[in-house]
């Protein structure tokens, strides 16, 4: 039986290519999806966050 | 799960109730001519399971559309289920559908497939496919997800594009600042401040940090600077008046002390020598006061003394600026004049003089005969000291707009530096995004080739019963996950590989490779539904992949219920031909008022029981048209009348009673007359939308199809013998037909 899209996407979360992806996004990015936000708004809204935090 | 009855109202072209009964245990097959409701019949499957329907979605078109305008109320799709036995119902207004009525929670949607879906999913493009294909998988949530992070990774491109262009602008602003002309104080300065040379970290930055003309200009600041300086020091007072005034006051003081020692030498000597007059002495002198005279003289000799010497120090001074003056001048002529600037011939009268003055002055200092005089250096230094600041920069001193280039470099600079970490920051983010999306995509093309491997073999195995011609093999579906990820079909030509397939299948042939994709997901699927529904999935097929179709069904859809929607009377032969187990229905006509009806029943039966419900003219249109139809088709076809070929079968009454009537004319019998059949050609309802569907026509009335109704019934006793009871077509005769007891013959 292959995997729903959740089941996927839960994959990608949890892959070790992840680390790849800078720390104080990917942990935001993981929790806007588990919420249910996953929209352009929402993810862009964590890179501008990332961003303030880190030229403030 | 299968369906044993869809019932539906105000929905789409049904603006009636409109009851489809099905079996469980049977497939079938729902014949009719195009806009007689089929599709209306398959959308209420749609509607019912999901609330909505795709293809309103896909055309932006509201749900509430899918109301039935004439119907007057609020629209509603219910069906009665087998395994388990339960009825479900969803109500649509104009707000929108309701939650489904049922005891067993919301369903899964109907397997449906529409030629559409077919013939769109094999016009796409690669990346539209792999769209669609995700869809087809149940795993379109990843394009989603995909996409949206795929539109936020453009955002962070944009932010760091615009990052980059505001800290090129500053970075371009810096280097003009550091590049004026004022700048070897600030250069000196800067060097002097910890960290500058490391926050300039170029060396280029750093050699642009000392003052240089433009290219091609000499430098004339220095130059001009200093001869501002030295006019300055020569315009105060001169001291050659002075020094020629003091110079004449300490000879007349000289003269008058030169003159009381000779008084004093006088009375000396008639002290030395009493008896002797003093050549020098005129008179008794009063020593005394001799002596102060002499003490006088001498203190003002004294003072004019210390007054010249002063004076010789203000004509060193002068001396020394005059000098500089001159070098100055000469400082200047060395670098081109520019406009609006002393002239050449100006400054170098004024250097001549200069220095004819300052040897005057200095010949002075050891000579007090020298009489300097005060120059005239040609010019009005207070008309040209103003114009040679105003032409130098800074008008200031060079190191107070030192310090303020300073401050303002310093501003730029902090500026700088933070649009710095800005851009490197939105570099990182895209970079991170951008893995993010990588990951996506690595993710995304190993799930759907781990659901695609479940289902390939299907596909093939479909694929070849729906050709029946094995020139094609080795169906493969290929995905590849490339910037927007692409999905295409591969295929074996005669063994060789091909893709993409359109390169030498025909479209009939693709059509039947996606509905072999298409039926190989619903089968090898989780939906609870054993009900397959299709909906003119036939349209670019040819005869041998029409009964493919059919053998596939039969063969591998064992024990499902297939619901096949077509229009297509060619295939429905096919389908009878190849499947007579199946139910076989004909929606046999709509109405706007009455919408579609099935051909189930006797359509007279039903058209007199909506009569006496009390049912309108208006909505019985369709079943007073197939009643008469039924009746008239009947007699035509047992009598053998000539009518001319129509390929579906499409007659109306007028042309089914015009072929009765011939036929019985030309045989010469008298039930031509008959007063039915004259009645029947000559009563209203004939001329009306009763029995035609021209729009221009008037609509039947109530009393017309009454009428109908009766002539209908009057019509089989007319072709039934009184005294047998047997139809007239009983059997042949020599001449045509005839009852069992030849009584009635024609």
């Amino acid at each position: 039986m292959s995997k729903s899209a959740t089941e996927v996407i839960e994959g990608l979360f949890a892959t070790a290519a992840i680390d790849e992806v800078s720390a104080p996004l990917a942990g935001p990015l993981r929790s806007l999806w588990e919420e249910g936000h996953w929209d352009v708004d929402g993810i862009d809204g964590v890179a501008q966050a990332d961003m303030a935090e880190e030229t403030k | 799960m299968k369906l044993r009855e869809l019932e539906l109202k105000a929905f789409r072209g049904a603006p009636r109730r409109l009851v489809v009964r099905l079996k469980p245990t049977k497939s079938h097959f729902f014949y009719s001519e195009n806009g007689r409701g089929k599709s209306t019949i398959a959308d209420a499957f749609e509607f019912l399971t999901t609330g909505g329907l795709a293809r309103f979605t896909k055309e932006e078109c509201g749900i509430d559309a899918a109301i039935n305008l004439r119907a007057g109320e609020d629209a509603t799709v219910a069906a009665k289920l087998a395994d388990p036995d339960v009825s479900v119902k969803r109500a649509l207004d104009k707000d929108g559908p309701s939650d489904l009525e049922s005891d067993i929670g919301d369903l899964e949607p109907i397997p449906t497939l529409r030629q559409a879906t077919i013939v769109d999913f094999m016009a796409q493009t690669a990346g539209e496919k792999r769209q669609a294909l995700l869809e087809l998988l149940d795993l379109d949530a990843l394009n989603d997800f995909r996409g949206k992070l795929r539109t936020a990774l453009g955002k962070a491109k944009d932010r760091k594009k615009s990052a980059k262009s505001t800290h090129k602008e500053e970075v371009d602003t810096l280097e003009g600042l550091l590049n004026g002309k004022d700048l070897l104080h600030v250069a000196a300065k800067y060097a002097e401040e910890a960290g500058v040379k490391e926050e300039i970290d170029s060396p280029k930055k750093l050699e642009k940090l000392e003052l240089r003309p433009p290219p091609g200009e000499p430098n004339r600041q220095p130059a001009l600077t200093e001869l501002v300086r030295a006019l300055a020091a020569v315009s105060d007072d001169d001291p050659s008046a002075d020094w020629n005034a003091a110079v004449a006051d300490i000879e007349v003081r000289r003269g008058e002390a030169l003159s009381v020692l000779l008084s004093q030498g006088s009375k000396v000597l008639a002290e030395v020598w009493p008896d002797q007059s003093c050549p020098l002495c005129e008179a008794d002198q009063d020593h005394d006061a001799l002596a102060d005279r002499v003490e006088t003289r001498a203190k003002a000799l004294a003072e004019s003394n210390q007054r010249l010497n002063n004076l010789r120090q203000r004509l060193e001074v002068r001396r020394t600026a005059s000098s500089s003056l001159e070098a100055a001048i000469a400082g200047v002529l060395r670098v081109a004049p520019k406009d609006g600037w002393p002239s050449g011939d100006e400054l170098g009268t004024a250097r001549d003089v200069l220095k004819a003055h300052a040897e005057t002055l200095k010949k002075a200092g050891h000579e007090l005969s020298a009489a300097p005089q005060n120059p005239d250096l040609g010019m009005d230094l207070e008309v040209l000291i103003p114009k040679l600041q105003e032409a130098s920069v800074p008008k200031q001193s060079p190191e107070i707009a030192a310090l303020q280039r300073l401050v303002e470099i310093r501003g730029v600079h902090s500026q700088v530096a933070k649009r710095l970490a800005k851009y490197e920051k939105t570099k990182e983010q895209e970079t991170s995004l951008k893995r993010l999306l990588e990951i996506a995509d690595e993710t995304i093309k190993s799930a759907v080739e781990e659901s695609l491997s479940e289902i390939e073999g299907l596909v093939a195995r479909y694929f070849e019963i729906l050709m029946a011609d094995p020139i094609y093999t080795n169906v493969k579906l290929v995905y590849a996950a490339r910037r927007s990820g692409q999905v295409e079909f591969s295929i074996d030509f005669s063994g060789d590989p091909v893709k993409p397939p359109q390169r030498i299948m025909s479209e009939s042939q693709l059509n039947a490779l996606g509905l072999a994709l298409l039926l190989a997901r619903v089968k090898s699927g989780d939906t609870p539904w054993q009900t397959l529904v299709l909906d003119d999935v036939v349209n670019s097929f040819d005869s041998p992949h029409r009964v493919g179709l059919i053998r596939l069904l039969k063969q591998e859809f064992v024990n499902w219920q297939i619901v096949i929607f077509s229009h297509d009377s060619v295939f429905r032969d096919i389908a009878q031909r190849e499947a007579g187990e199946w139910s076989f229905q004909e929606i046999i006509v709509w109405t706007p008022d009455g919408g579609p009806i099935l051909g189930e029943g006797d359509p007279l039966n039903r058209l007199q029981q909506e009569l006496d419900g009390g049912a309108g003219a208006s909505a019985l249109g369709g079943h007073a048209r197939r009643a008469l139809e039924q009746k008239l088709g009947k007699v035509v076809a047992e009598l053998g009348c000539r009518i001319a070929y129509d390929p579906g079968g499409r007659y109306t009454a007028h042309d089914l009673l015009q072929a009765l009537t011939r036929e019985l004319k030309e045989k010469q019998s008298p039930l031509a007359e008959h007063e039915v059949l004259k009645r029947m050609d000559t009563a209203s309802y004939m001329a009306t939308r009763t029995v035609h569907t021209r729009t221009d026509l008037p609509e039947a009335t109530t009393d017309d199809l009454k009428r109908l109704a009766a002539d209908a019934k009057d019509l089989d006793e007319v072709f039934r013998c009184d005294e047998c009871d047997k139809w007239i077509w009983f059997a042949e005769s020599e001449t045509g037909h005839q009852c069992k007891c030849g009584t009635l013959t024609v």
